[in-house]
């Protein structure tokens, strides 16, 4: 048990460190910095409204709205998406299958010859 | 060693069934898929610490005498991992579910979301390669193990025949 707690542990331990290791990565990126208004909670208003070069103004957006239908309960798309999942696995599962197959050094095939030895 | 290959087989299958599940949200709505996931990953955690000494193994013997096939395996399944943590670390980081119930406040940015859907596909791509690594395994644990016994409760039951045992003669006597 005492082993099981431990193993647990290091797990625990490393996913910490990878977890903060990509936390800085991507609080640090430039992506993130920026506009310290655009840093804003899910559907809190962040006005992102600007003026193009033609001066025609661009519409205040919400964050987060961006592809909010697709988390939205739909049991047919969700259906449609987990097999187009599957369906994703199974062919890179056989691309890889036949890529190894194509690589795999060939065994040699052992036949019976019958040798006719003079009498 | 039979009761391990089942447990692995039935966390493995729980685990696809689980990733197929989380990796459309469409199929539960947003609070389930959050809270999904995180079930979802402590399973994970369990498929590492059953194959804890494969891992120790591998990392022990990395650079040193080990065939090129482990070596890939070892790549894949650590990209694996770290691809699984990203889309679990980006997922919490855009909860609106979870992180609030726990009443924490975090600084949500647009990136998080992009790393999220990237981490998303990318640990889909690692999947399938993981499945394919595995793929022989996968074959025989369900043939014996899924396969065989819905045969044999398919199957009619045959007579049993009485076992036949050669005995040898002694024609001196």
């Amino acid at each position: 048990m005492l082993k099981v707690t431990l193993r647990l542990l290091v797990i625990l331990l490393v996913i910490a460190l990878i977890g903060a290791g990509i936390y800085a990565l991507v609080q640090n990126s430039p992506t993130n910095s920026g506009n310290p208004a655009a840093r804003g909670f899910p559907g809190q208003t962040v006005s992102v409204a600007s003026r193009s070069s033609t001066g025609q103004a661009f519409s205040p957006q919400r964050f987060g709205e961006r592809g909010e239908g697709r988390f939205n309960f739909s049991l047919g798309r969700g259906l449609a998406g987990a097999l187009g999942n599957s369906l994703e696995i199974l062919a890179i599962t056989l691309t890889v299958i036949l890529i190894r197959k194509a690589i795999a050094p060939r065994r040699f095939q052992v036949r019976t010859v019958r040798i006719n030895q003079p009498s | 060693m039979s009761v391990k290959t089942k447990t692995n087989l039935a966390i493995d299958c729980a685990i696809l069934i689980a990733f197929l599940v989380v990796n459309n949200p469409a199929l539960t709505g947003l609070a389930v898929h959050e809270w999904f996931a995180i079930a979802a990953g402590l399973v994970l955690i369990v498929h590492v610490l059953f194959h804890w000494d494969w891992v120790v193994n591998i990392t022990k013997t990395y650079f040193k005498k080990l065939i090129h096939e482990s070596r890939f395996n070892y790549i894949v399944n650590a990209l694996l991992f770290i691809a699984y943590i990203i889309v679990f670390l980006s997922g919490l980081m855009i909860s609106r579910n979870v992180m609030q119930t726990l009443g924490i406040r975090l600084p949500a940015s647009p990136a998080w979301r992009e790393f999220h859907s990237l981490s998303a596909n990318l640990a889909l791509l690692l999947t399938g390669l993981h499945f394919a690594m595995h793929w022989k395994w996968i074959v025989s644990a369900t043939k014996r193990y899924v396969l065989a016994p819905i045969h044999s409760l398919v199957r009619r039951p045959v007579m049993r025949q009485p076992a036949v045992q050669p005995v040898k003669i002694d024609k001196s006597k």
